[in-house]
C-alpha cells in the first residue's frame, strides 16, 4: 500500500493520501501523488511554485475535488471535494483568514461547529486559554481586537485556531513567511509540543533551513509529481534543492548579451523605498537587458516592480530613465515615462476577459487611435494585426473574447497590450504564470527579440527555472534589500535560492 | 495574414454576426428580447382588438418616449459598472417644475436650461462616486432626497403652471405620424449609442464597467468616465422631465417620479448586464418598448392599473431570472458554437 519510495513506514498512518490526481484544462496539477503521515511526526512538504503543493493542500481541505485518489484519516476515508471536518484536518493557510473587527478569541472560534446554535464566548474561553497555554501560545491576548495585531501576531492567531481545534492533522502552509526569527522560534516550539502530543503535522515551506530544523521527514513535489520522501536527516540541503528544481536543469539557450559597463543606463533607481516593504534600493538596467528580481513572498521584490509601474503611489527615492529624472505616482505617470507593466493576476488585473482580443491590445493606447474622440478602427485593426504577429496570436481570433483563449494566448494578449505602448522599459510580474510550456518558449523568444531591439525588461518571478531561462542578470532581494546582482555567466539556481532564503547571512552552506 | 482578415466572405460575416448574437449571456438575452418584442407586436396586431388603431399606436409612442430617454441614461450608468442611478425620478420630477417655471422664455432655451441643470445635478453625483469613491446606490438615493427637498422648498409642493408654448414638444408630430417626442428620443439614443460604441470615452466606460481593476492598471480615465455617465444620465432625466411637462405645460414633483423604476426595468428587460460593460444603449430602448407595449396591451384589454403593475413587476422578475439562467447556460452554448467553428 505504501509508496515504494518511502524509506520509513509509519506503523499506523494518521493521514494516508493515495494516488491523488487533478487536471486543470490541459495541465496536470497533480499526477497520482501520495503521502503517509504517522502520529507524532512533522513532515516537510517542499516544491517550487507550480509543483502542486497548493492543489494538494486544497484537496486535503476539501476545497478541490481530485479526479482520482483517496484520503483517509485514522483509517476512515474522507468524502473528497467536501469541506473537511477541521477536527480531522485543520489547515493554516498562507493567506490570512482573520476578521479584523472580531476579538482574538472570536477569531479562534470561527468555524468551530459544535451542536449549539448559540455561541457564548465565556464558555469556551477557559478551554481555549488552556489549550493555547499548553502549546506555548500563552502570550496571545484573547480579548484584543484582531485589527490591533501585527501581521506576525495575526499569523500566530491563525496557527492558534488550528491548535484550538485539536485536529488529528495540522497543516501549516508557509506559516513563517511574514514572521521574525523570535516568532518563528515560537511557532517551532508550538509545532514540537503538538507533535509530542501525537498530532501529525505537515509543514510547507520554501525556507530550507526551517525544513531541516523542524521536520522529521520531507516530501518533494515537482511539476505535479511526487519526487521523493526521505528522512530529513538523510538529506543534505543540496539534495533537497536538486530534487526541487530538477537535476537536468537546462540553462537558457539564448546567448547572453554582453552589457558594456559604460553604456548609459536605461533605468537608474537610487534609494527607492516603499514603506516597510523596501529599504532603500539601488538598481540599474541597461537597454537590451533582461533582468530578473527574485525574492521570497514578503521580500519586497514584487513591491519594487509594482512601485515602478505606478501602482504604489508616490514612493521615496530617485528614478531616472535615459538620464532624465521622472516622478512616478500613478499608472499614467509610469506610462508617460515610458514604462509598461504586465501584472501577475492576468484575469483580475491584466486583461478584459469579456472584451475581444483587438480591444485588449489597444486598451492602453486608445488616445493614439482617436481623432476628435472618435476611434479610428482601421488604424486600430492594423496595429492589432502587428501586435498579434509580434506575439504570435492567431489573427483570426482578434475578434474573439479573450476568455475563450487558452492561458498561454491570454498571456500573449496581456503582453501585447503592454507592448502596444512602445515602452522603453517593460516590467513583468510573473511573466508566464499558468502558461503551458509551448507558449512559454514563444513568449521568451518574443521578449528576447524585443530586448535585442533595445527594450529594457525587468521581471519578477517566483519560478526559478523561468529566472534561469530568461534573465541576463538576477537581482536577489531579501527582506527589502538587494542581496546580490548576479550576471548570466555566474547564474546558479542553488545560489539564488540561498540568497533569497537567507540573505547575506551565511549560515547554511549549500555546496558542501 | 492581413489579407485573411480583410477578405471575408459575406457568408463568413453573417455567421460571425450570428455567433456574436448568442456568444454571451447578455447578447443572447438582448437578441431574445428583440425577437420577443417583434413577436409581441405581431400577436398584438393580430389578436388584440383596437391595438393597431392609429390613436392607440400614438399613445404607445407617447408613453415610450420619456421612459426610453430615461432608460438610455440609466444604461450608461449600468454599463459603467455602477448598477443604477436612483435619483433619476427625482431629477425628472424636479425638471418638470423647472420646465414649467421657465417655459415663458420659449421652448428651446427652456429645454437647454433644464437639461443643463440636470447635467449639473448628475455631474455632482458623478464627482462623489468617481473621485471620492462613494457607494453609487447610497449616493444617488441621498441625492434624490435632496433634489426632492429643494423642489418642495422652491414650489411649496404645488403644481407650477407654465405660461408659454410647449406644443411642439407636447403634441407635435413628424408628417402627422410620429410624435416629436419619439424623434427626440431617437436622436438622444443615437447620440448615446454613438458615444458608447464609437468613441474613446465610450469604450473606456465599457471597459471600466467590465473590469475596474484591469482598467486601472491599463491607465484608463476612471474619474472622467464616471463623471460623464452621471452627467449624461442627469441630462437624460431632465430631458425626460421636459417631455412629461410639455404635454400639459405644468410641473409637479410627482410627475415622472417613477422614472427610476421604469428605466431600471427597461435596462433589465433589455438585457444590459448589471455586472457592467456588457450590453448596448439600444438594448435598453428595446426593453422600454417591450414594457410599453405589454402595458398598452393590458390597458386596451381592459385590465386594471393594479394588475398592470403586477404584470410589469413579473416581467422584470422573469427577465432577471432568465438572465441568471442564461448566465449558467451560455458558457456551454458558447463552447458548442466555438467548437462548431
Amino acid at each position: 500500500m505504501t509508496a515504494a519510495s518511502l524509506s520509513h513506514k509509519p506503523a499506523t498512518p494518521v493521514l494516508a493520501a493515495r494516488d491523488l490526481s487533478k487536471r486543470y484544462g490541459g495541465i496536470m496539477a497533480l499526477q497520482s501523488v501520495g503521502l503517509d503521515l504517522g502520529a507524532g511526526e512533522i513532515h516537510g512538504l517542499c516544491g517550487e511554485n507550480g509543483a502542486g503543493k497548493s492543489t494538494f493542500i486544497k484537496i486535503l481541505g476539501g476545497l478541490v475535488r481530485p479526479d482520482s485518489g483517496e484520503i483517509s484519516v485514522d483509517g476512515r476515508p474522507l468524502a473528497l471535494g467536501q469541506r473537511t471536518d477541521p477536527q480531522l484536518i485543520s489547515i493554516v493557510h498562507q493567506e490570512l483568514a482573520i476578521v479584523p473587527t472580531l476579538s482574538v478569541l472570536d477569531n479562534i472560534m470561527l468555524g468551530m461547529g459544535g451542536t449549539s446554535p448559540f455561541y457564548f464566548a465565556h464558555l469556551v474561553r477557559t478551554q481555549v486559554r488552556q489549550g493555547l497555554d499548553e502549546v506555548g501560545l500563552a502570550h496571545i491576548p484573547l480579548d484584543r481586537k484582531a485589527s490591533a495585531l501585527s501581521l506576525a501576531e495575526r499569523q500566530l492567531v491563525e496557527i492558534a485556531r488550528g491548535v484550538a481545534r485539536r485536529a488529528r492533522v495540522l497543516l501549516l502552509d508557509e506559516p513563517t513567511a511574514t514572521l521574525s526569527d523570535a516568532e518563528i522560534k515560537r511557532v517551532f516550539d508550538t509545532a514540537r509540543l503538538l507533535r509530542d502530543k501525537g498530532t501529525a503535522l505537515v509543514f510547507v515551506s520554501h525556507r530550507l533551513d526551517e525544513v531541516f530544523a523542524l521536520t522529521d521527514r520531507v516530501t518533494v513535489f515537482r511539476n505535479g509529481q511526487h519526487v521523493l520522501t526521505e528522512r530529513t536527516s538523510d538529506l543534505t540541503s543540496r539534495d533537497l534543492v536538486k530534487a526541487m528544481i530538477g537535476r537536468d536543469l537546462v540553462r537558457g539557450t539564448q546567448k547572453p548579451l554582453s552589457v558594456a559597463a559604460d553604456r548609459p543606463a536605461r533605468l537608474a533607481i537610487a534609494g527607492l523605498r516603499c514603506g516597510d516593504a523596501l529599504k532603500p534600493i539601488d538598481l540599474a538596467l541597461a537597454p537590451g537587458e533582461i533582468a530578473g528580481v527574485v525574492g521570497q513572498l514578503g521580500s519586497g521584490a514584487d513591491v519594487l516592480v509594482e512601485a515602478l509601474a505606478g501602482l504604489r503611489g508616490l514612493v521615496d527615492g530617485q528614478i531616472a530613465i535615459d538620464g532624465r529624472a521622472v516622478v512616478i505616482g500613478s499608472v499614467r505617470d509610469a506610462m508617460k515615462a515610458g514604462i509598461a507593466y504586465v501584472p501577475e493576476d492576468r484575469a483580475g488585473k491584466g486583461i478584459f476577459l469579456d472584451a475581444p482580443v483587438w480591444m485588449n491590445l489597444t486598451a492602453s493606447v486608445m488616445g493614439r487611435f482617436s481623432r476628435g474622440g472618435v476611434m479610428q478602427r482601421a488604424a486600430e485593426r492594423e496595429r492589432g494585426l502587428e501586435l498579434a504577429a509580434m506575439f504570435r496570436i492567431d489573427p483570426g481570433r482578434l475578434g474573439s473574447e479573450v476568455a475563450t483563449l487558452s492561458g498561454g494566448n491570454q498571456q500573449k494578449v496581456a503582453l501585447g497590450k503592454a507592448a502596444a505602448l512602445t515602452p522603453r522599459i517593460l516590467i513583468l510580474n510573473e511573466p508566464t504564470r499558468g502558461v503551458d510550456i509551448g507558449a512559454r518558449s514563444e513568449i521568451y523568444a518574443t521578449l528576447r527579440r524585443l530586448a535585442e531591439q533595445g527594450l529594457a525588461i525587468l521581471f519578477y518571478s517566483t519560478d526559478l527555472e523561468e529566472v534561469l531561462e530568461l534573465a541576463d542578470r538576477v537581482v536577489t532581494i531579501f527582506r527589502g534589500e538587494v542581496v546580490r546582482s548576479i550576471g548570466r555567466d555566474a547564474l546558479d539556481g542553488g545560489e539564488i535560492l540561498h540568497d533569497i532564503l537567507r540573505g547575506r547571512d551565511d549560515t547554511i552552506v549549500l555546496t558542501q | 495574414m492581413a489579407e485573411a482578415m480583410a477578405v471575408k466572405t459575406t457568408e463568413g460575416w453573417v455567421s460571425e454576426r450570428l455567433r456574436r448574437m448568442v456568444a454571451t449571456p447578455h447578447e443572447l438575452h438582448a437578441t431574445s428580447i428583440r425577437g420577443g418584442t417583434l413577436v409581441l407586436i405581431i400577436v398584438a396586431v393580430l389578436f388584440v382588438p383596437h391595438f393597431a388603431e392609429f390613436g392607440n399606436l400614438q399613445s404607445i409612442m407617447y408613453s415610450l418616449a420619456a421612459v426610453g430617454i430615461g432608460a438610455v441614461g440609466m444604461a450608461l450608468v449600468t454599463l459603467s459598472g455602477n448598477l443604477f442611478m436612483l435619483s433619476m425620478g427625482a431629477t425628472a420630477a424636479f425638471s418638470t417644475v423647472v420646465f414649467a417655471s421657465l417655459i415663458s422664455l420659449g421652448l428651446l432655451p427652456t429645454m437647454l436650461l433644464v437639461v443643463a441643470a440636470g447635467t449639473l445635478i448628475g455631474l455632482i453625483q458623478g464627482v462623489l462616486i468617481g473621485a471620492a469613491d462613494t457607494n453609487p446606490i447610497i449616493t444617488t438615493i441621498a441625492a434624490a432626497s435632496m433634489i426632492t427637498g429643494f423642489g418642495v422648498l422652491w414650489t411649496g409642493g404645488i403644481t407650477v403652471v407654465g405660461h408659454g408654448q410647449a406644443t411642439w414638444l407636447g403634441f407635435g408630430r413628424v408628417f402627422g405620424l410620429i410624435p416629436n417626442q419619439i424623434l427626440v428620443m431617437l436622436i438622444f439614443a443615437g447620440i448615446a449609442g454613438f458615444v458608447m460604441q464609437k468613441t474613446r470615452l465610450g469604450r473606456e466606460i465599457r471597459l471600466i464597467g467590465m473590469q475596474r481593476d484591469v482598467a486601472r492598471v491599463a491607465g484608463l480615465r476612471l474619474i472622467a468616465a464616471t463623471m460623464f455617465c452621471y452627467g449624461f444620465a442627469g441630462a437624460a432625466a431632465a430631458l425626460a422631465g421636459s417631455l412629461i411637462a410639455s404635454s400639459s405645460a405644468q410641473g409637479n414633483l410627482t410627475y415622472g417620479i417613477d422614472l427610476d423604476f421604469n428605466a431600471i426595468a427597461a435596462v433589465l428587460v433589455g438585457g444590459v448586464s448589471i455586472r457592467g460593460g456588457r450590453g448596448r444603449v439600444g438594448d435598453a430602448v428595446v426593453g422600454a418598448m417591450f414594457l410599453s407595449i405589454i402595458g398598452n396591451v393590458l390597458l386596451v384589454s381592459g385590465v386594471s392599473y393594479e394588475y398592470q403593475l403586477v404584470v410589469k413587476g413579473a416581467v422584470v422578475l422573469a427577465s432577471v431570472i432568465i438572465g441568471a439562467l442564461l448566465g449558467q447556460w451560455a458558457p456551454r452554448l458558447r463552447r458548442r458554437v466555438g467548437a462548431a467553428r
